[in-house]
């Protein structure tokens, strides 16, 4: 059984990105993203003793987060193709992987969220994912480095471009 | 004109779990762990951080600014720090217990408003609150001197000797001087 002090510093330390990543893909409903939270930290302290926290800090419960998300929507929806980034991690255009089921409803009800996502639409969707990582999510630097495999000087660096590009259009 | 940062950061705070949601989750997690679950620790709260950081800010802003006002000769009176200077210099008085840290208190107490004095006529400002302070501190120096009786207390009492023997002169030749004006 994983060290209680150790989970829950693990816990605190990334709830809040966690939670914004699955609320963002499932359509702004937080009861949903609650029970989704949930399950992922269920299944994160269930494999604790697997986590080297010397090799990954983010990426580790981000892949059990989407794979979480990708068991969501084939239980809930198996009419339907799944969302792209679902089935193509990486070869999926981000932007649409990250603004997956940002839905109109939730974007009608909250205007910053529909201008930020034309913004975003703007960029390169590179760009557009290191952005919404740092930005929206709350993930560092050095952690959307690891996440994308990129150094965190030029996660920097492509977010700075990016927002210099995203004041012009404003 | 908007921001394209204030943008970001309502979009994020629009999607940022409450505290009820995390202490939710954190209870099923608990559960798990075999525990009763309970609150999140303190230490590990977000708004524990803040204040911890806040606070260390403040006494490190505070002793900076203590250490600034307490050793400046520019630090005079009516300047804003005036007072922190004379609460630290009246808190020191009260945790010298012995004579001879008494003596050397009141001797540095006295270099401090000769300093403070030599700043004011620089910008040709009054000192005579400086002038009462001094003679006070000479008061007490002398009371202290007649204390400094043992023999390690020898070097400190010669010291504390020369120093108001100085002052009298300088005292003496400043008057003969304003009588022959």
């Amino acid at each position: 059984m994983p060290n209680k002090k150790r989970f829950e510093k693990f816990y605190n330390q990334h709830f809040d990105k966690i939670y914004r990543f699955v609320f963002f893909r499932i359509g702004n409903n937080r009861p949903l993203a609650e029970d989704l939270v949930s399950e992922i930290f269920l299944k994160a302290l269930e494999h604790f003793d697997d986590y080297d926290e010397s090799r990954s800090t983010s990426a580790w419960l981000v892949t059990i987060a989407k794979n979480h998300l990708a068991n969501h929507w084939r239980d809930t929806k198996p009419t339907q193709a799944l969302p792209e980034d679902i089935d193509q991690e990486d070869s999926a255009p981000p932007n649409q992987a990250l603004w997956l089921k940002l839905s109109r409803a939730a974007g009608a009800k909250n205007s910053s969220l529909l201008e930020v996502k034309q913004l975003l639409a703007a960029l390169d969707p590179a760009s557009a994912e290191i952005v919404t990582l740092h930005y929206i999510f709350g993930y560092s630097y050095s952690e959307i480095g690891e996440l994308k495999s990129v150094s965190s000087g030029a996660a920097k660096v492509a977010a700075h471009r990016a927002l210099k590009k995203l004041r012009k259009l404003l | 004109m908007r921001s394209i940062k204030f943008l970001l950061y309502r979009v994020r705070r629009a999607a940022r779990p409450s505290r009820a949601e995390r202490q939710r989750i954190w209870e099923t997690v608990a559960k798990q762990l075999g525990s009763q679950g309970g609150a999140i620790s303190w230490y590990y709260q977000s708004w524990f951080r803040v204040s911890i950081a806040a606070l260390v800010g403040i006494v490190l802003i505070s002793f900076g600014t203590g250490a600034y006002a307490y050793s400046s000769p520019d630090v005079t009176a009516g300047a804003v720090l005036y007072p922190v200077k004379l609460a630290l210099e009246n808190v020191e008085e009260k945790i010298k217990f012995s004579p001879a840290a008494r003596a050397r208190f009141y001797l540095k107490k006295i270099e401090r408003r000769e300093a403070e004095k030599a700043t004011l006529q620089k910008k040709n400002k009054p000192s005579a609150t400086l002038d009462s302070q001094i003679n006070t501190a000479e008061i007490k120096l002398e009371k202290v001197e007649r204390e400094l009786r043992e023999p390690e207390q020898r070097e400190i009492k010669d010291q504390v000797r020369k120093a108001l023997d100085k002052r009298h002169r300088d005292k003496t030749k400043i008057n003969t001087s304003s009588q022959k004006d």
